[in-house]
């Protein structure tokens, strides 16, 4: 009896169980979300830089053919996919701005205290939680030529005189994508701007108050800087965010007209599921996954460090 | 007088505040009262295109109509069964890697941070190949299933980002005076932590759920009969149509944003410190 309990657990056995447990544990906890990713994503991953190698074509797929960096230079030696990246870059470059701003303009606002604070702060976050396909419908609408009520609001107050076709011409197509992907965006940064003008000390404000500062001024010297490292996250988020954004640009205007708002998601997903070239399709998709990259590294450096990432 | 010439001037910079802010809240609002005006009017009258801010009438016949001529409420179902499916499983798995990175310092550790910031920056753009091919040779196109699997690749690595986040905010300090108490490592988790994480956890599934029913792309690719679609594609198949039926596509976009809007009311609580920086992503 004492043999078998002393067999079971011996002290020092024991306690070399246990420290390997504990030393493993960390491991084994991860294990099922490791093994997950590596399913889910990694092998995907993989699968689209190996497919990037190939001409592969949906409907033939026998006659795959490995044809090694090929797709590569034929996608940076062709215009198409340059003139797409132009488009990412304006698409990005617009709806970071425009958000931002807009997310600064009504932080401002709500950093006031007035009567329906509440319920301008709701009415604000709207957008925020409303579906992506919600958003891209009701700006369809918005937007159409003949029923939209933004032509009916211009003409009526005398901007316009006859209807513009928005989302079908070169120039404001590219606006109207803009203006609703910020509309769903800005939330988001009003929220975090918000939060960071309330960490401001009201001891700077006395003092700038007892100096005599006007308005402008203690925006422009203790507002504004204050509000820097919250203005970085959210301007760096926003332009991840906005860089692989497909549903807006897709919905509205299928890229179009010409290929005036197809930017690389899109321009991904033609190439895929239009031509069914995949292989070329994979290249723009491990092109874009690099740029990506790019911007989370950047990303990863500047505020990594602030979170705890990185120790 | 000297008194008199501020106080008129704070009148007026409080009217001009006024001014901008409603300004300010109408135009960002508008858009949504619009899309409700218009699925509250009297279908092909084109009432909808005249009602810039105030409707002519009132009625439910969009709703009905659209009700009877298409699949909506097996979309808005079919949109439950694959978030709540894809949420089961990503929650427990993501909870326990997060406990790992939260409690536990060791090698490897930074790259799995690292990794997870990479894939949900991940563009679905690039995975959605893969899968289509993948999918095909395990028969999971147009498969509910399928579509489950997919939502995994990006709910994964946001929750696990968004459960780090909240655990960090627990101190370790409990589980150590369980463990000291006699508990084992585990049952210091399971007892002490896991009641403590109930909020973080339900704001983590309420995300997920915003999360699936925004997604749109890869339900688009993977599935293709009407009936395994999710409530974003069936949104989508209003746009194709030659004639717009603004009135019933408004109607239908309203009913797809209240089990949204229903969330992101119980959510608001939560939206504070940094769950917010996780909501940033669409």
């Amino acid at each position: 009896m004492s043999q078998a309990v002393s067999l079971v657990s011996p002290p020092h056995s024991h306690s070399r169980f246990e420290t390997l447990l504990s030393r493993a544990l960390p491991y084994l906890l991860l294990a099922p979300a490791l093994i997950a990713i590596g399913v889910v994503i990694l092998y995907p991953m993989v699968y689209t830089l190996g497919l990037s190698f190939f001409e592969f074509h949906l409907l033939r797929p026998d006659n795959a053919k490995f044809i090694g960096l090929t797709n590569y230079s034929n996608v940076l030696n062709s215009p198409e996919f340059w003139r797409s990246l132009g488009a990412t870059v304006s698409y990005t470059l617009g709806t970071v701005i425009f958000s931002f701003l807009l997310g600064l303009v009504t932080a401002l606002m709500l950093n006031v205290d007035f009567r329906f604070r509440g319920l301008a702060r709701a009415l604000i976050v709207v957008p925020w939680a409303t579906p992506w396909l919600v958003t891209t419908l009701i700006w369809y609408i918005m937007f159409n030529p003949q029923i939209g009520p933004v032509n009916e609001i211009l003409k009526r107050a005398g901007v316009i005189q006859t209807g513009v076709s928005w989302l079908y011409q070169y120039g404001t197509a590219m606006i109207a994508i803009v203006i609703a992907t910020s509309w769903r965006f800005f939330p988001t940064a009003t929220l975090l701007i918000l939060a960071g003008l309330q960490s401001i000390s009201p001891e700077l404000y006395e003092q700038a108050q007892v100096d005599g500062a006007g308005w402008w001024a203690r925006f422009r010297h203790i507002t504004f800087p204050s509000l820097q490292p919250v203005n970085f996250v959210v301007l760096v988020l926003l332009t991840i965010q906005a860089f692989k954004v497909f549903t807006f640009a897709w919905v509205l205007t299928q890229g179009g007209p010409g290929d005036a708002t197809r930017v690389l998601s899109v321009f991904i997903y033609e190439e895929a599921f239009k031509f069914y070239r995949l292989g070329t399709a994979s290249t723009l998709a491990t092109l874009l996954f690099i740029l990506s990259i790019g911007l989370v590294v950047v990303y990863f450096r500047l505020i990594g460090k602030e979170q705890g990432v990185v120790e | 007088m000297r008194q008199a010439l501020p106080t008129l001037n704070k009148h007026l910079a409080r009217f001009a505040f006024a001014l901008i802010v409603i300004t300010t809240a109408g135009a960002i609002f508008y858009p949504f009262y619009w899309m409700i005006m218009a699925s509250l009017q009297p279908e092909g009258a084109s009432f909808a295109r005249h009602t810039l801010f105030i409707p002519a009438g009132i009625t439910g016949e969009a709703y009905i109509n659209l009700l009877l001529r298409k699949p909506m409420m097996l979309w808005v179902f079919n949109t439950f069964l694959v978030t709540a499916a894809s949420t089961a499983i990503v929650i427990p798995l993501a909870l326990l890697a997060a406990y790992s990175i939260t409690r536990f310092r060791f090698r490897g550790r930074t790259g799995f941070i690292f990794s997870i910031l990479l894939t949900q920056l991940l563009p679905v753009t690039s995975l959605v190949i893969p899968l289509f091919l993948i999918f095909r040779t395990y028969k999971l196109l147009n498969t509910l299933g399928g579509v489950t699997i997919a939502y995994v690749t990006f709910l994964l690595p946001f929750t696990i980002w968004m459960l780090w986040g909240y655990l960090q905010t627990i101190p370790g300090d409990f589980e150590e005076a369980a463990m000291v108490d006699g508990c084992s490592r585990i049952g210091a988790f399971v007892r002490v932590t896991l009641p403590i994480a109930v909020p973080g956890l339900t704001a983590a599934a309420l995300f997920a759920f915003l999360e699936s029913w925004n997604q749109y792309l890869l339900a688009f690719v993977l599935t293709s009969s009407e009936s395994n679609w999710v409530v974003s594609l069936g949104l989508f198949s209003f746009t194709s149509e030659y004639v717009i039926l603004v009135e019933q596509m408004m109607a239908a976009s309203v009913i797809a944003s209240i089990p949204a809007l229903l969330v992101f009311v119980t959510l608001q609580r939560f939206l504070r410190g940094g769950l917010a920086l996780g909501g940033l992503r669409g």
